[in-house]
């Protein structure tokens, strides 16, 4: 049953609706349908006592279904894990662009000495044997040191640069990877990756995954959430549920007006409103005795129930200034600078998110066009865009602390790939998908750990190189769910969000 | 499990060798894997994955002989094997609900409450035939075919990727489709054409239907392409990526092999190996985009030629006379002082030297310049498309990768068809005076040729498809072992056989498609239904009620709204959308001078167009479109998914197209109603069930209409309709 998509119907055609009705256990064609579909043929019976679709969701709510395993009434229903799980939400802070991991997290103090240098023989020669030899491509072949000053944090004595004070403070509740690496050095392709597993575009995201296979906490809120003022570089393929059913794409939500697109009526009909869904859910019901046993037109008639309360809970959800003052402080909602206040204010829309059950929140911290993509001027692009993120980030880390949510809720803070300790153009750095850092924070991951490295400039991994494969795997396995075995059959292969290949390696060792 | 994933891999890899090593020592005469122990699938697998239906040869099937011979030949495929399996076939659907399905699904639109009734009342014999015949004589099916056929090879109007650039002429390809389907292109020309239209000329265009076979190859361009890749030394991954696309869609598309298996490995299921993947690749490794050329015919071109030689002798001869100018210009700034400051005469500028001249002088080369600028607007420009061509100096050589990876080459292969069938190389020419290599039309001749067995398979199934719901082979893409095997065997090879033999004719299929008993019958949940008193089963072709496509769907609220405009194809209009939406792709921010980059929203005027020309980029979905599930355009899509979510419900009751809808709809009926007494609600409900669901209300429905009407507004009833089951679903 594990196999969700592939259910078998008696003339034994291979099932990929979701809307499929043999799909659901054998028991569920029940004595009220047929009732009502002799009723249709013979026309004579009369009207016969509908088969509620509440009873209908007792029928469905006695065994908790397995991953991936899709009730069609409820596509969302939380599922079972495959076996017990560390987090139970994700929230993935997506930097867009490519932040610098030298003037960051991956403190490098031999650039200061090699400053205005040539790259070293031994690491150009090693880099360049490897299938990241073009991350020398477009730079100069000069170090340029990092222009941020670097200092230690907490117990775990982590390096920590200047642009980042806020989240220093929690060092010792993050776990560092310091060599990702991605198979393409330009943004789209890395970016699709790091999202779909797939350097192509059209694969499915990691949110349509997890909410494909988890389905999601609270019914009455969109279960896989995406937060942007500017969406990433290469637009909504990144977070697209690509072959996966459509009922596991992601909806944008918004942390000012109204949260979600067509939310309220407009004027002429907003007073009318609940009558007039009374009366069309009459006229449906009407319909459905004419067309007894499709359980599609019982999804549509519950669609509208399930739209009226979303109305009201994503009103609510949105609700940011009902929470008070020392919390707008925490996240910095209340800063001065309008780009921090919009993206502190997605950080906390986030908790209230997850809080409230949703399983992924996916949140971009793009501001314009430009993200961190520092070609020119790495200082003129960095500060400000670490002024716009840190506060947001290290109050998330401290609310879901302080409110016991880390615990059960992955935080992940990661882009598309890093940036070269070469320069290029104005003091600027190019891409780098040879070696970067991410972190992640609770969810069941080891805090105050760090993990695999960079050569001495921070130019390549060097000790243990992670694929986001593997860092797929890693999110899967915290969230409980066996990574070979959720799985989409499309053209005659099983897609997985780790490759088909089967060469995915879980990071096993930094969970908890 | 894992192990031995791993043993066929090595396995694969080893048999990949010795299949190029055997197809290049006896290149000449091997046999299909059936017949000949030499054949390299055999060999790879042992001779085993041969029992593949859809490798067998088509063969007409003869009918069902025990059927009563008036039956459509459909219905006695069908009935001889529902009777053998003891199923009993669905009842008959009333006339109304069957004009409602076939016009919903030949033509995206719904049928009109007099369309409906004029069948209806119609009780002549050949009542159903005319309504298939105007559904297929009508535009609006070309249309909605052309949507199909566009899912299928992953249309989009943009590049993707960073950047995501318009395409400006991709719609070209659209019309052709429309074009074609709506005259019934013979289908392996129309397969022909996309392949290798280009290598079908051997010059400019002579008439439209040559251009036509320039624009057509549009279906080679229509894929993703990273545009930003060179900046980063990564142009080999893009073009790789390019020839990765054709050959996995080409094979999806036209063949129903899942080529996308076997790109880094051979296939786990199906008789075909890594190297027959990259044999097929070989085809297009000539190909270049071709963007910029002319699509014109000769006529045109000739006459844009003459044309602009008129213009440039004006031209030439208003310069020769600023030049006189100049040169007297020149002259008079000779006597200038030894010594003195003033540049040389040779270092002036156009402006500077006009002020040297005499007034009369001066005003005369101002007037020829602005005459020149002028005849050069006057200067025609050929017209492009997005098309694809060969270059047979730039020949890829085609390796086959090492897990697909395009920096890890193994053996070079040659174009090849699956050896499975086809083991030896094929006969290419070149073509057009060796202008192209003519590897493409071999592909093309091969695929559309009556010994391979899958494309006539492939294509009426996506027939019966588009008009059940659900193809006889449920995955239409994929005719392999783990993709679904047909339900219908015989049918399908009859139709399949119908296709060939009326010369390729889509809508002689569509026709005997349409008018089968087994369209007519309601559709069954899940296609059986067993009742347990009596213990008969009924069946039914059609295994669900299928929810309008986006597109449908907002055509069909444009349509009964009085709202739709009708349009002959052209540049795709672009929805007005708000900043917060166009910012969900950045590179829509950033546009760029040769305005390909941004947003350019068309008039108000033009909005309410057929959603088959709406702009359809990769990068940013359109909210609507999104909502109901348009699917990803990047590969190709065998067949649409739906989903019924909440946000389509915020979407229909909130929304502004259907609000706006709801009230232009209230208003313009009630226009049409003298609203003295009572009775004016009454007459409202009726007008607008006419109007939405081409019918009549009921008692119960005229009374609970009712009284809503009693407290509440017309727009908001009108909202409701747009909102039903019975509206949102086809019957």
């Amino acid at each position: 049953m594990l196999k969700g998509p592939r259910g078998v119907t008696p003339s034994g055609v291979a099932v990929r609706k979701l809307f499929q009705p043999s799909s659901l256990p054998r028991g569920d064609s029940s004595f009220g349908d047929r009732r009502r579909f002799l009723a249709s043929l013979g026309g004579g019976l009369g009207s016969l006592a509908l088969l509620d679709l509440e009873s209908r969701r007792a029928i469905s709510d006695e065994k908790q279904r397995g991953v991936a395993d899709i009730d069609p009434l409820q596509p969302y229903a939380a599922r079972k894990p495959h076996f017990a799980p560390r987090a139970k939400s994700v929230i993935f802070l997506f930097m867009v662009g490519g932040p610098s991991q030298i003037d960051t997290f991956d403190h490098k103090p031999a650039l200061v000495e090699l400053d205005g240098k040539p790259v070293p023989a031994s690491i150009r020669s090693a880099l360049e044997a490897t299938r990241h030899a073009n991350v020398f491509h477009g730079c100069d072949d000069l170090i340029l040191k990092s222009p941020f000053g670097f200092k230690q944090y907490g117990q775990s004595g982590t390096w920590v640069s200047d642009l980042m004070p806020h989240i220093a403070k929690h060092v010792d509740d993050l776990c560092f990877i310091h060599s990702m690496q991605a198979d393409s050095n330009n943004h789209a392709p890395a970016s699709y990756q790091l999202h779909t597993g797939d350097i192509r575009a059209g694969k499915a995201s990691l949110g349509s995954w997890v909410t494909y296979g988890l389905g999601t906490e609270n019914s009455d809120l969109p279960g896989y959430v995406v937060l942007f003022d500017a969406g990433p570089l290469g637009g909504a393929t990144n977070y697209t549920n690509g072959f996966l059913p459509p009922a596991f794409q992601p909806t944008r939500m918004r942390d000012r007006g109204l949260p979600v697109l067509d939310l309220t009526p407009g004027e002429s009909f907003a007073s009318e409103q609940r009558d007039a869904i009374d009366l069309m859910q009459q006229l449906n019901r009407l319909h459905r005795d004419q067309n007894p046993g499709f359980l599609e037109l019982d999804a549509r008639i519950a669609s509208y129930e399930l739209a009226y309360r979303m109305q009201s809970a994503a009103l609510e959800v949105g609700k940011l200034d009902d929470e008070p003052k020392h919390i707008h402080q925490l996240y910095g909602v209340d800063h001065e600078d309008p780009r921090t206040q919009s993206f502190s204010r997605k950080c906390l829309m986030a908790r209230r998110l997850v809080e409230r059950g949703v399983r992924f929140v996916q949140l971009y911290d793009m501001p314009d066009k430009d993200g961190w993509d520092a070609h020119d001027r790495l200082v003129e692009n960095h500060t400000p865009r670490a002024r716009w993120t840190d506060i947001g980030v290290a109050g998330l880390i401290a609310d879901l602390k302080q409110r016991g949510l880390l615990d059960s809720t992955l935080v992940i803070w990661a882009s598309e790939f890093g940036r070269t300790p070469m320069k290029q153009g104005n003091n600027g750095r190019q891409h780098n998908a040879a070696g970067f850092t991410l972190w992640m924070a609770g969810g069941g991951v080891r805090p105050g750990l760090h993990t695999g490295a960079t050569d001495e400039l921070g130019l390549m991994a060097v000790e243990r190189p992670i694929q986001f494969r593997d860092l797929h795997a890693t999110i899967l396995t915290a969230m409980g769910v066996d990574y070979e075995r959720l799985y989409f059959e499309i053209n005659g292969r099983d897609e997985r969000l780790t490759g088909v290949a089967g060469s995915a390696k879980p990071l096993t060792d930094i969970l908890l | 499990m894992k192990r031995e994933s791993v043993r066929q891999r090595i396995a694969g890899m080893l048999g990949a060798l010795l299949v190029i090593s055997n197809a290049i020592a006896d290149d000449t005469d091997l046999g299909n894997a059936w017949q000949d122990p030499r054949n390299p699938i055999r060999i790879l697998y042992r001779g085993e994955r041969l029992d593949l239906w859809s490798l067998q040869a088509i063969r007409r099937p003869s009918l069902p002989t025990d059927i009563d011979g008036s039956s459509h030949p459909i219905d006695a495929f069908l009935e001889a094997a529902w009777r053998d399996q003891g199923l009993q076939a669905s009842p008959e659907m009333n006339r109304a609900e069957w004009i409602q399905r076939a016009t919903l699904d030949l033509t995206g639109l719904r049928a009109t409450h007099d369309e409906v009734e004029a069948f209806v009342s119609d009780q002549s014999p050949d009542a159903y035939e005319r309504v298939i015949d105007r559904l297929l004589a009508s535009p609006s099916y070309g249309e909605h075919s052309t949507r199909q056929w566009l899912d299928v090879v992953r249309y989009s109007d943009s590049n993707g990727f960073d950047w995501d650039e318009f395409r400006k002429t991709a719609w070209r390809y659209r019309d052709w489709v429309v074009r074609a389907t709506n005259s019934d292109l013979p289908f392996d020309r129309f397969i022909t054409m996309q392949l290798a239209g280009d290598e079908l000329l051997d010059g400019p265009p002579r008439d439209q239907r040559e251009q036509d076979c320039l624009i057509a190859t549009g279906y080679l361009r229509l894929g993703p392409y990273d545009n930003a890749a060179k900046l980063f030394n990564e142009q080999d991954r893009a073009r790789v990526e390019v020839l990765t696309d054709l050959t996995e869609t080409t094979a999806s598309a036209f063949l129903g092999l899942t080529m996308s298996c076997c790109r880094c490995h051979d296939h786990k299921t199906d008789p075909l190996s890594q190297a027959d993947h990259y044999r097929m690749r070989a085809f297009f490794a000539a190909t270049h985009f071709a963007d910029d050329h002319s699509i014109d015919t000769i006529d045109v071109q000739q006459a844009r030629e003459s044309h602009n030689q008129r213009i440039q002798i004006q031209i030439d001869s208003l310069q020769s006379k600023i030049g006189t100018l100049r040169e007297q210009a020149k002259k008079l700034k000779q006597p200038d002082a030894p010594g003195s400051e003033s540049a040389e005469p040779k270092d002036l500028n156009d402006e500077q030297l006009r002020n040297l001249l005499p007034e009369e002088d001066k005003k005369s080369w101002e007037r020829w310049g602005q005459e020149i600028e002028s005849l050069k607007e006057q200067l025609r420009i050929p017209e492009t498309g997005l098309i694809m061509t060969d270059d047979p100096s730039a020949i890829d050589p085609i390796h086959v990768l090492y897990q697909g990876d395009h920096r890890s080459k193994r053996e070079a292969v040659e174009p090849g068809f699956p050896s499975v069938l086809f083991p030896n190389s094929p006969r290419i020419d070149s073509v057009a005076g060796g202008k192209s290599t003519g590897r493409r039309l071999a592909l093309a001749r091969w695929i559309c040729s009556s010994e391979n067995p899958w494309t006539s398979r492939v294509a009426v199934n996506r027939l019966w498809q588009q008009l059940f719901g659900q193809g006889l082979v449920a995955t239409s893409n994929d005719f392999g072992i783990t993709g679904a095997a047909p339900t219908h065997p015989e049918l399908l090879d009859h139709l399949a056989t119908e296709l060939i033999e009326s010369g390729w004719s889509i809508k002689t299929v569509h026709r005997q498609i349409a008018l089968s008993q087994a369209y007519r019958r309601r559709a069954i949940p899940g296609g059986e239904f067993v009742d347990g008193n009596s213990s008969k089963r009924w069946v039914s072709m059609r295994t669900n009620l299928r929810r309008l496509s986006a597109d449908q769907f907002r055509d069909a609220i444009l349509q009964v709204t009085g709202l739709l405009q009708h349009r002959a194809g052209g540049p795709p209009i672009w929805p007005k959308l708000s900043d917060d939406i166009l910012q969900a792709n950045p590179a829509v921010l950033d546009d760029n001078e040769t305005k390909t980059k941004g947003w350019y929203p068309s008039a108000d005027s033009d909005q309410s167009v057929r959603s088959l020309y709406l702009v359809q980029k990769r990068g940013l979905k359109l909210p609507w479109m999104e909502t109901f599930d348009q699917p990803e355009n990047t590969v190709s899509c065998p067949k649409r998914e739906t989903s019924i979510v909440a946000s389509q419900a915020l979407s229909l009751m909130n929304g502004d197209l259907v609000s706006q809808g709801a009230m232009a709809l209230s208003q313009s009926l009630s226009e049409e109603i003298v609203d003295v007494d009572a009775s004016g609600n009454e007459r409202f409900i009726v007008a607008l069930f006419q109007r939405v669901l081409s019918r009549e209300p009921t008692q119960q429905e005229r009374e609970r209409c009712g009284q809503f009407l009693e407290h509440r507004s017309r727009a908001s009833l009108a909202l409701v309709l747009l909102n039903s089951n019975e509206f949102a679903f086809i019957p």
